[in-house]
């Protein structure tokens, strides 16, 4: 949408209902804190499966054994759209709580598998669902619109781990090898 | 409390379908045409609101900041939610742009028409097609139900559920509106009338 012309400046606190949260600066900050260390946490698992993808993909020179299967441009694809999604939900949820994203950031433990950082972006999920209503109160339109964002995420999700176990078959395996999800046929 | 309006249920994800689809531009041609229009309608909206306030609180080159100055609570709530569920609109596009593997485009195009439509009708025109878009975008993704139709259709669910939330408060929006837009007019009529022209010599 043409918004440029008219993008509002930093926020400051939005809701047409606004009900303040029942927090203490303190608290608040406790509750921000909560919420961030799961978005982060997702990012970073995120991050971690584009890098492993693209290591073992460079698409340098772009064919042969570097050039990336379709299947797995599209699972980079989809990569992407549960990152924009988590995006639009926390840039939402800030936006509700007026606060800004203080630009912290998190490592992933050593070398998860791309299932076990599927299983962990799930268990964050779940973590943001809950912790989400501490920073917008519960019966209010923004809390369901936050949540109905994080449904995207968790759709996204959930066509990824499908080929989860498959894509980590093709990034272990000698660049020669088949790379296809099990049961396709190339 | 109003209760949120609830979309139209998503596909239902019988398959994954992860291999993209190849490019399909006929299919996005449908879709992009609608997700236009949508965009459109809703970028007259925000331009009507900006435009209300009076020409003089929004000087050359300071309108931008000078809006988001003095916009009342209410305006600056509504004007960021309408903001949010453009950035939806661009995200499904996008998502669907990608599933179908096709160039992205940028849509936002001026709205000459149609600028004094009231935010109701504006708001629920662009629902329509939003709904539209989601509906087109899981046909142009094939017969099939994929999670990827079903998550297309999702985030134009959220956008449309948005913008019904905001219809619902736009008729309280357009009197301030219709108010500021006709002291606006009553402003520059006195302007132009012979009494306010500059004192004679002398004087």
């Amino acid at each position: 949408m043409a918004t440029d012309d008219v993008s509002p400046p930093a926020p400051d606190r939005c809701s047409c209902e606004h009900v303040p949260a029942p927090l203490s600066p303190e608290g608040k900050g406790a509750a921000l804190l909560g919420f961030l260390v799961p978005v982060v946490t997702v990012h970073a698992h995120v991050d971690h499966v584009f890098g492993r993808i693209e290591a073992r993909w460079p698409n340098e020179p772009p064919e042969g054994a570097n050039w990336i299967p379709d299947v797995w441009l599209a699972f980079t694809r989809g990569l992407y759209g549960l990152a924009e999604a988590m995006r639009l939900f926390t840039d939402y949820v800030l936006l509700e709580v007026g606060m800004q994203d203080p630009g912290i950031g998190v490592r992933t433990p050593e070398g998860p598998t791309v299932p076990q950082s599927l299983d962990a972006i799930g268990q964050q999920l779940m973590v943001l669902h809950e912790q989400v209503r501490i920073l917008l109160p519960a019966g209010t339109p923004a809390l369901d619109r936050a949540r109905s964002r994080l449904s995207v995420a968790i759709g996204d999700l959930q066509a990824l781990e499908t080929h989860g176990e498959a894509l980590e078959r093709a990034l272990v395996a000698p660049p020669d090898a088949p790379a296809r999800p099990a049961g396709e046929t190339p | 409390m109003t209760p949120e309006p609830t979309p139209a249920p998503p596909p239902s994800p019988a398959s994954s379908s992860l291999p993209p689809l190849p490019a399909n531009e006929a299919a996005y041609a449908d879709v992009r045409e609608v997700i236009k229009a949508a965009d459109t309608t809703l970028a007259g909206a925000l331009f009507r609101i900006a435009a209300s306030y009076p020409p003089a609180l929004r000087p050359q080159g300071k309108r931008r900041a000078r809006v988001w100055d003095v916009c009342t609570p209410e305006e600056l709530t509504f004007l960021r939610l309408l903001g949010d569920a453009g950035q939806m609109i661009d995200n499904a596009h996008q998502y669907v742009a990608g599933r179908l593997d096709v160039t992205y485009q940028e849509l936002a195009e001026p709205d000459p028409t149609a600028t004094r439509e009231t935010l109701s009708a504006r708001l629920g025109r662009a629902i329509a097609l939003v709904k539209e878009a989601g509906y087109l975008a899981v046909e142009a993704m094939g017969a099939a139900p994929s999670n990827e139709a079903a998550q297309a259709h999702a985030r134009f669910a959220v956008a449309w559920t948005d913008l019904a939330f905001l219809q619902e408060r736009a008729d309280t929006l357009e009197v301030t509106l219709v108010g500021r837009e006709t002291a606006n007019a009553a402003a520059l009529a006195a302007l132009d009338s012979p009494s306010a022209e500059a004192p004679a010599d002398g004087h």
